[in-house]
């Protein structure tokens, strides 16, 4: 009775540990879309659309977007997450063949600009790498 | 024992309860009725561009802002269906943004008058935050925050569509709004005649087969889909004989890096698009005509 007990505590405790720190696990966006929205404006750029990174705790190995880029405009993809290194964006044609990476295997750069030629969809697919964050934010923007 | 025990899963049960509670979203709004849920693909639709590109690229040319392409807000009284509240909600959310481009404070609330009383009643109104939208209007000094309010929580309103099952509402929106960028477009090129207007409009061939294959999708699920579906017809038969080819050289498009940002500039892809004012003038007529349709 007694060992039954304990096992019974052990996972309402869990149980509890659980419920309260997952609901402080969610990924709230807000203040780094903020911070990608303040890149836009000393280059130039407008803001068009913001995209939510959420891997759900690393469930997702990549979060995915798509968007139709217009040829003859300028695209900025700004990130930002609580790590300044770690998200990084792959920018795919409609082929789903890789155009450029914010990431070079080395080096994570905060933005990626496109001077786009092809009006067509293009993919942008998201990840973290070596990153104990999952929560990020990403805003695509736009200029002539 | 016994009672401890109970005092343990009385506990549980309480916290349990607490979280279970925070989970929910606040105020979601509730489908009423037997309505039939319609599941689209969410993130096709996200991909049609937003309508303001146009709108951004008819401020940077010079094109004069003309308070008459825009529809009228007294106009929201003839709306007596989800579908066209749905279909004049996308129109007046392209009028918003124009107005907002434009620096346009009156029109602007013009048109978030009309979008409330649109969402309100298609109950999507707690999606969008009003008194913010009005504040960023008021503080007019900073255009680059109205504009990200504003479609953040048009972007909000898709979303919580999405999260509801009624992907049926979001592609009338979405339809809505883009049918209404074209309509500015194509009233601007009829009184300018500008190079770049005239491209904007012939690349929209992308974005309307982008419609179309998600409208072909969805057309059996409900009859307004099915409707939308072959009132755009008259614009896919506009749009048939504009080509837009892209030839790809085999090398890359060079990327530098410039700051802390990576650049491509895609030099390597040559773009001819083949339009004729003929096929200007017959999408002018097929999108007045779907156009009239909508808001009147």
């Amino acid at each position: 009775m007694k060992n039954s007990l304990k096992v019974v505590k052990s996972v309402l405790v869990m149980m509890f540990l659980f419920f309260t720190f997952g609901a402080y696990a969610q990924c709230d966006v807000t203040k780094y879309t903020d911070k990608c929205v303040e890149k836009l404006k000393p280059a130039g750029f407008r803001y068009l659309k913001s995209y939510k990174i959420d891997t759900q705790n690393g469930k997702k190995a990549v979060v995915d977007y798509a968007y139709v880029l217009s040829a003859g405009i300028t695209y900025i993809i700004t990130l930002s997450s609580t790590d300044t290194k770690g998200l990084f964006v792959r920018l795919l044609d409609s082929q789903k063949k890789e155009i450029v990476s914010s990431y070079n295997g080395s080096q994570f750069f905060p933005a990626v600009q496109i001077k786009a030629q092809k009006t067509g969809i293009y993919y942008f697919s998201y990840a973290f790498k070596d990153s104990k964050t999952h929560c990020g934010a990403s805003v695509l923007g736009l200029k002539r | 024992m016994i009672f401890s025990m109970k005092k343990i899963l009385v506990s549980f049960s309480l916290v349990f309860l607490l979280f279970s509670c925070k989970e929910e979203v606040k105020d979601k709004p509730k489908v009423e009725g037997n309505k039939v849920v319609v599941k689209i693909d969410f993130k096709a639709l996200e991909a049609v561009p937003n309508p303001i590109e146009i709108a951004s690229l008819m401020k940077d040319i010079g094109i004069a802002y003309d308070q008459n392409y825009i529809n009228h807000v007294d106009n929201i009284s003839k709306y007596d269906t989800d579908f066209k509240k749905a279909l004049n909600l996308g129109i007046y959310s392209t009028d918003l943004g124009y107005a907002n481009i434009y620096d346009q404070s009156q029109e602007s609330i013009n048109c978030i008058t009309a979008i409330r009383e649109l969402s309100q009643g298609l109950k999507i109104d707690s999606y969008f935050d009003f008194d913010n939208v009005k504040k960023a209007i008021d503080q007019r000094d900073n255009p680059q925050e109205l504009l990200k309010v504003t479609l953040t929580n048009l972007q909000k309103i898709n979303e919580g569509l999405d999260e509801e099952d009624r992907g049926d509402v979001t592609l009338f929106i979405i339809t809505g709004g883009w049918i209404e960028a074209l309509h500015l477009s194509c009233t601007a090129a009829k009184a300018k005649n500008k190079k770049e207007l005239l491209e904007k409009i012939a690349d929209q061939k992308i974005a309307l087969k982008q419609l179309i294959d998600i409208l072909d999708k969805n057309k059996d699920k409900n009859t307004h889909l099915a409707q939308l579906r072959t009132d755009l017809d008259e614009i896919v038969a506009a749009y048939a004989a504009v080509n837009i080819e892209s030839t790809e050289k085999i090398k890359p498009a060079p990327t530098k890096q410039v700051g802390d940002e990576v650049v491509i500039d895609q030099t390597n892809i040559e773009t001819k698009i083949s339009f004729t004012p003929e096929d200007l003038n017959k999408i002018i007529a097929a999108v007045d005509k779907m156009r009239a349709k909508i808001i009147g």
